[in-house]
């Protein structure tokens, strides 16, 4: 979808944020069962992020919801940190 | 079956069929329902299918009971797991033998509304009449959260109801509303955030097909996986699954409807939120977080988790121990007054030494199969029990398993039958099933007493570098399951389930205080079906050991005793004499019963691992389940009982004596026991659970054989070292 961004060096896979960084949702890579269900919790375009804690499994903060996922699977999630 | 009191009582339509209760995980569903339901509830099986089903009747008007059917959580109707399926299988009517569902009540978090909203687009679609619970307002209220429900019950065209489940706050309200959406009867499918060309080509396809709602054909439509579409076909005939083919080429536009559907909802929820909806902060960092700063952490949180742990292990024990003495005493004393009450003879002994003796003995665990479940209901409904999952993943990753399968795990250290069942929340059918294949490993409440009975009987009450060895034993046999799980799900994983690591996604939910009444209903339950068990299974086992013990009393036998009695007192022996006499044809006659003959002819197979035939004997009875060894071994000491004084089953035990006079049971021998009973598959109920949720004999076979296999060579093993040790 929207991976080449025109700010390549803003948007990247939530794996490389750090702990406490927030930021929106830029796309889903991946249409398997985890990027649909990621995608039905709320990990749409537009949603806010923040990571909570880094690691494996991390902790994203999607919206209003926590969920803790494997870094595999949450690299697959881009988004736009805030400055 | 269950259809029976609303019919019953039925004065209107309105009590025929059941509401469902739908929601996603973590809503405070669970406290809704019991609060709506109360003691009515029961847990039984949805009809074809031996899914669990738990429903309970409510009051919705004066003279009208109302079946609620609680559903598991769901994100969404584009089902993942196991769980998931059962809700769509219901909400979609797929069930056929079942209860028809004539209304939902779909419950939300009201702090996590714009989420909980996706299932709500879903359900609208099909031609169910539905209320819109608004779980935990005030949670969401001091938060800064502010919801308009009489604008957002407009737009969605349902009744929107603000709720406290836990204080059981607006219930009346959703009462009446669902009343009046009940009354209503016939709803129209919202198709509103569909594009309009859709819509009419949906309508076209439904007036083509008889009886497929246009939310059926959605749910149809959006199914990636085929697994609904297959079961949609088989219900609704092949017209339906052309009708969608079709569809999905007409609409898609080379992307999948399901693709599409996630972006189409959630504009949709936007639309219907805006203005309805304020939430000044949401990326506010709140009181769960500030928590989850120490609980989740990889040192502090590692520490807490083990500190809990040991509290919950350690207060099962120490709890328990004043109840379960209580309840000794109680079946003691009941042996001992219906001895007085009955006449002597086989009719007294089946009561006594039968009934009495085996079923007290399994009876005695109540208290500690409560208080496990009493922390693992506190746990899980406090929010808890997601972090442990989360800070066990890392561990559990190592052995092919995923942090999901931790609570199964938990679970089976109280019963393995709510452990296989607690999978159903993995997504992954391979993770699923290796985690149904170890759960039965961990020691679960019905081990206890195996291992405490021989544990107080045979290791000595010695301290060693400061602990109890008693303590390092029983640990040592809950540790024992663990250690050998991680080898066997590493093995089946590489062997029968290969394959690459699984998408693992769980959410944290807010931390919140434990629901009393839902964390009673629990207990409640277990406690009610491990009874059930030991008024069933566990005493028709008993009954059985007993008679094969009993009989068949050979005359020969009963008369020499009657001479010998009579040439003793004609010399005028002492009653100690006398006793000594009775004590030997006590013996003899077990010895000679049919249990006798049969454990001598197994005795070849258990004499390496230090066993007697009594101890084959009572081992095999207990293959259907494996507390039935203390039932068994209490009649065959009790009918071979020397002196009413002794009763205890402990000392029986350790006065048991070869013919050659020497004791039976050492330290090896009494370790060897609780290994095989540590490892070994002796437990009908797991196997057959495994049987129904894998839809497969495969599963339970492997689990025997391998469970079965593995008890013999570890307790072979335990055994020969333990005397090679001179621990004889």
């Amino acid at each position: 979808m929207e991976s080449n961004s025109k700010l390549p060096q803003q948007t990247m896979p939530l794996t490389k944020w750090i702990a406490g960084e927030e930021g929106v949702i830029e796309a889903i890579e991946g249409s398997n069962r985890l990027a649909l269900r990621l995608r039905e919790v709320g990990a749409v375009p537009g949603a806010l992020v923040r990571i909570l804690r880094t690691g494996c499994p991390v902790i994203i903060q999607v919206g209003t919801s926590r969920f803790c996922l494997r870094n595999v699977d949450a690299g697959c999630i881009r988004g736009r940190r805030a400055a | 079956m269950a259809v029976g009191l609303a019919q019953d009582k039925g004065v209107s339509a309105i009590s025929k069929g059941a509401v469902a209760l739908v929601g996603n995980p973590n809503t405070g569903k669970t406290t809704l329902f019991n609060a709506l339901t109360g003691m009515s509830q029961r847990v039984g099986n949805f009809p074809g299918v031996t899914v669990e089903r738990k429903s309970g009747y409510m009051q919705l008007a004066e003279e009208s009971n109302t079946e609620l059917v609680d559903l598991p959580g769901a994100y969404s109707l584009s089902a993942q797991s196991p769980d998931e399926m059962i809700a769509v299988d219901v909400l979609l009517g797929l069930l056929s033998d079942d209860v028809p569902i004539q209304g939902v009540i779909a419950v939300l978090d009201a702090s996590n509304l714009k989420r909980n909203m996706y299932l709500v687009s879903q359900i609208l679609e099909l031609n169910l009449p539905l209320v819109v619970a608004l779980n935990m307002s005030d949670v969401a209220q001091s938060s800064g959260i502010s919801i308009d429900a009489s604008a957002l019950s407009q737009r969605l065209g349902v009744p929107v109801v603000p709720i406290q489940a836990n204080r059981r706050i607006g219930l009346d309200g959703l009462k009446g509303a669902l009343l009046d959406v009940l009354a209503q009867g016939k709803f129209e499918a919202n198709l509103s955030l569909l594009p309009e060309a859709w819509r009419s080509q949906l309508r076209t396809a439904v007036d083509r097909l008889t009886g497929v709602s246009p939310g059926i054909l959605i749910r149809a439509l959006a199914d990636s996986s085929g697994i609904l579409l297959e079961k949609l076909v088989a219900h609704f005939g092949p017209d339906l699954g052309t009708s969608v083919k079709q569809l999905q080429a007409d609409l898609g536009a080379g992307v999948s409807v399901a693709d599409q559907e996630v972006e189409l909802r959630y504009a949709w929820v936007d639309r219907v939120l805006e203005g309805a909806l304020r939430d000044p902060e949401p990326m506010r960092v709140t009181q769960s977080d500030k928590i989850d700063r120490v609980v989740t952490h990889r040192f502090w949180g590692t520490l807490i988790f083990a500190g809990i742990m040991g509290i919950v292990f350690q207060s099962i024990f120490s709890w328990a121990s004043p109840l379960m003495d209580l309840i000794d005493g109680r079946f003691g004393a009941l042996g001992t007054w219906v001895a007085t009450q009955m006449p002597e003879g086989a009719l007294q002994s089946l009561v006594v030494d039968g009934i009495i003796a085996g079923v007290g003995g399994v009876v005695i665990f109540l208290p500690q199969i409560c208080i496990l479940f009493l922390f693992v209901s506190i746990l899980e409904d406090c929010g808890y029990m997601a972090r442990a999952a989360f800070l066990m993943d890392r561990l559990l990753t190592r052995c092919g398993l995923s942090g999901k399968s931790f609570i199964p795990m938990l679970s089976s250290f109280a019963c393995a039958v709510p452990g296989v069942m607690a999978t159903r929340t993995i997504e992954d059918r391979k993770d699923r099933i290796a985690t149904m294949l170890v759960a039965p490993l961990m020691s679960c409440s019905a081990r206890l007493p195996v291992y405490t009975i021989f544990i107080a009987a045979f290791i000595p009450d010695e301290t060693w570098a400061g602990f109890g060895l008693q303590g390092i034993t029983l640990f040592a046999m809950y540790g024992i399951g663990i250690v050998i799980a991680v080898p066997i799900a590493w093995i089946v994983k590489k062997t029968l389930l290969k394959g690459e690591s699984t998408p693992f996604i769980l959410e944290l939910p807010s931390y919140k205080i434990p629901d009393v009444r839902t964390i009673f209903m629990r207990v409640y339950q277990s406690a009610g079906h491990f009874l059930e068990r030991a008024g069933t299974l566990i005493l028709a086992a008993t009954i059985v050991m007993w008679a094969l013990a009993y009989f068949p009393r050979p005359e020969a036998l009963l008369d020499q005793q009657e001479q010998a009695r009579m040439a003793l007192q004609s010399q005028g022996a002492t009653q100690e004499a006398l006793d000594v006499l009775d004590g030997k044809l006590a013996g003899d006659l077990i010895a000679q019963s049919y249990l006798g003959t049969m454990g001598k002819a197994i005795e070849p197979v258990v004499r390496p691992l230090g066993w007697d035939w009594r101890i084959g004997m009572a081992t095999l009875a207990s293959f259907p389940a494996r507390e039935v060894i203390v039932a068994v071994l209490g009649t065959i000491y009790s009918l071979g009982e020397v002196d009413a004084e002794s009763a205890s089953l402990r000392v029986a035990l350790q006065q048991a004596m070869w013919t050659d006079g020497s004791r039976v049971f050492n330290i090896p021998v009494a370790l060897s026991v609780m290994v095989f009973f540590a490892l070994c598959a002796q437990c009908v109920s797991t196997l057959a659970v495994i049987q129904r949720e894998t839809q497969s004999w495969r599963w339970p076979i492997v689990t025997f054989v391998y469970m079965t296999g593995l008890a013999y060579m570890c307790s072979f093993f335990t055994y020969q070292v333990g005397m090679l040790l001179g621990w004889g």
